[in-house]
């Protein structure tokens, strides 16, 4: 499943640390879901949809 | 927000807190282990009953042990609770694999003075390397 962490974060201009202090998830978490390589769970996805201040669906993308 | 990428989290000062406690569990029950494992060979204990508590004492620190583990995991982020579950699920299969192949090497003669104590190494070698390969995966 393809994400959007990582060009949210730059727009904000967040490191991957603030980031991962803010869903209070490791960084290594962060860097994970960015390289598309872990796909978080539904409490997580919720939490960084409302950080992001956006729905979830345009944060992650199943079909890409 | 507007620290730098290389500093330490709270989630992941938490996580450093966790690990040094559970290596402080670990080592607490091995000497735990040790002990009345030693106390029997040297004849330090000569009461069974002393024998009955070390053992007692051995099984109660475990317990800890394994309930201390549980609640790190519940503590742990999405990633880190599937780098543990997967390395454990690892570690079970080959330590499976390893202590039935160890048992037909006795069966067969090709290990003379077998060891339990070889299938707890077997395990704890399985476990680190596993946890080492889940964490290199999702580097």
């Amino acid at each position: 499943m393809k994400n959007r962490f990582k060009v949210l974060r730059a727009e904000r201009d967040w490191t991957q640390a603030d980031l991962a202090e803010a869903l209070d998830v490791s960084r290594q978490t962060i860097n994970a879901i960015e390289k598309d390589k872990f796909d978080p769970s539904l409490p997580l996805a919720f939490k960084a949809a409302r950080l992001f201040g956006m729905p979830i669906e345009e944060i992650f993308d199943d079909e890409a | 927000m507007g620290c730098e990428n290389h500093e330490v989290g709270s989630y992941d000062r938490r996580s450093i807190r966790d690990q040094l406690l559970v290596v402080v569990w670990i080592f607490v029950w091995m000497a735990t282990l040790t002990i009345a494992d030693k106390a029997h060979l040297h004849g330090w204990w000569t009461s069974d009953w002393a024998g009955m508590a070390g053992i007692l004492l051995n099984i109660t620190v475990g317990l800890g042990m394994v309930r201390f583990f549980m609640q790190m995991l519940k503590r742990m982020d999405d990633l880190q609770r599937k780098i543990q579950l997967d390395a454990l699920s690892l570690s079970l299969g080959i330590s499976l694999v390893g202590c039935s192949a160890y048992m037909l090497a006795v069966t067969w003669g090709f290990i003379v003075d077998e060891e339990a104590s070889d299938m707890f190494m077997l395990m704890c070698l399985s476990y680190a390397a596993s946890a080492m390969f889940m964490v290199w995966r999702y580097r």
